[in-house]
């Protein structure tokens, strides 16, 4: 998907400048292009419909707000992605007591694999990935999900590579025993 | 090898971003330690059952969503800025220096002859007690008794609303912390009292609509203003208080704004 974005980003940046001149169309084709990559991010990051819908709203207003700040000399898809992670982590900072709860809500491994069937197995890896570390399903999501390269993840997140890449592998870790535990990974 | 190198290698791996040679190199390494070997393919796997979770459609009314948003925050902006595209526009390309020198004497001109015959010869501060809105605006609350309040605290937002009242004055104290978009609804009874002003003290931009019987506050982030009532012949009524999100309510109440004050 990443590669994908690469190739609009000239166009994006040429969109970016008609907005600014106060063509309101063009952010209308901005947003064709990045509303389903943004709401899926924030979807896998807080796992509600209704939420989802509501941050992905309130990222492309900041965004456009904020419109005359980007710089050109990066990509609009990562100058978006940010605020649309830090959007996200915000909120799940602020919601992080009903997550910890959550958490403990899930079986711990006493039901079979057998016992779920595979709408259950999807609800209960939303879970396993719900009740990760933010900083943890962060790296996750933006690798798993975005098909995001350890340089974007860096650039977006504002940590070096090697961290990405060390909180990556810890995060997959923590999921794989999660996953074992839950008896959703044979 | 490193356990660094090592988790670097595992990472790539997963993620199909080996060279041949460093696909070759950790083979050689899962080969001669079983564990790390079973590490590496419950990784693996742990990849493969995320790959389940495919993409999700957004809404569908989600884009006319955020266009609708787009247009009531920058409505203002945009339409100045439409204005002054196309007076430049019109100029660009245009503007020779005799035609520019003429321009500029007639608009000097007409500033000239504005100032003199339009101003008001007395420009004075007169009687401020008529204006409303932000820039009249700036209650000390020391001179008012405390009617109400309520808090709440969700995942969407949370906040504080007090009341106060003092001579024909009502005022209610809105302080709202969220993430996302919130609209504070302040409905009020138009036979009892009217709308009088706003004054933002902290936070983000946001917007007041002003209705017949009702101030809406929208805001995203931190947030402290002050919406002020003018009570008609000493009447005052209750204020109806709603908070939504995305055009779902968060959260209701009712506030007295006078009398017993039940204010912490």
């Amino acid at each position: 998907m990443a590669g994908r974005l690469y190739i609009g980003e000239q166009e994006d940046k040429e969109l970016v400048r008609r907005c600014l001149q106060g063509e309101k169309e063009a952010f209308g084709a901005l947003l064709d292009r990045y509303e389903k990559p943004i709401y899926n991010l924030v979807f896998r990051m807080v796992n509600d419909q209704d939420d989802a819908e509501d941050l992905t709203q309130a990222i492309f207003v900041k965004a456009y707000e904020k419109l005359d700040t980007f710089d050109e000399r990066f990509k609009f898809f990562s100058w978006l992605y940010k605020i649309a992670v830090n959007t996200s982590l915000n909120f799940v900072s602020h919601r992080r007591h009903q997550e910890r709860l959550r958490d403990e809500l899930v079986p711990n491994g006493v039901q079979l694999e057998e016992e779920f069937d595979e709408s259950e197995r999807y609800r209960k890896l939303e879970d396993a990935i719900l009740a990760l570390r933010v900083d943890h399903r962060i790296v996750i999501v933006l690798r798993h999900f975005q098909n995001l390269s350890y340089d974007e993840m860096s650039k977006i997140l504002d940590i070096p590579t090697k961290t990405v890449k060390s909180r990556l592998f810890t995060a997959r870790q923590i999921l794989k025993n999660k996953l074992l535990k839950w008896g959703l990974q044979g | 090898m490193t356990q660094q190198k090592l988790v670097e290698l595992i990472n790539k791996e997963i993620d199909g971003t080996n060279s041949r040679a460093e696909s070759a190199k950790l083979k050689s390494h899962l080969s001669r330690h079983p564990g790390a070997r079973q590490a590496y393919e419950e990784l693996q796997k742990t990849a493969l059952i995320l790959q389940r979770l495919g993409e999700v459609d957004p809404p569908p009314h989600l884009r006319q969503h955020i266009l609708n948003s787009l247009e009531k925050t920058q409505k203002g902006v945009t339409r100045e800025w439409d204005v002054l595209g196309k007076v430049l526009e019109a100029l660009r390309g245009r503007l020779v220096p005799r035609y520019a020198l003429v321009f500029a004497s007639g608009l000097f001109v007409g500033i000239l002859l504005f100032v003199i015959f339009a101003l008001p010869r007395d420009l004075g501060v007169g009687d401020t007690s008529g204006l409303t809105g932000t820039m009249a605006l700036v209650p000390e609350l020391s001179v008012f008794q405390p009617a109400d309040s309520v808090a709440f605290r969700l995942p969407e937002a949370s906040g504080m609303i007090k009341t106060y009242y003092g001579g024909e004055l009502v005022i209610a104290e809105v302080r709202i912390e969220s993430v996302t978009p919130v609209k504070t609804e302040i409905g009020f009874h138009p036979e009892a009292m009217t709308f009088s002003g706003f004054k933002r003290l902290q936070g983000v931009e946001g917007s007041l609509d002003i209705g017949q019987n009702a101030v809406a506050l929208t805001q995203s982030g931190s947030g402290r203003g002050f919406v002020t009532f003018l009570s008609r012949g000493g009447s005052q009524g209750p204020l109806e208080i709603r908070v939504s999100s995305g055009g779902r309510t968060l959260y209701q109440s009712v506030l007295r704004t006078r009398g017993s004050s039940s204010v912490e």
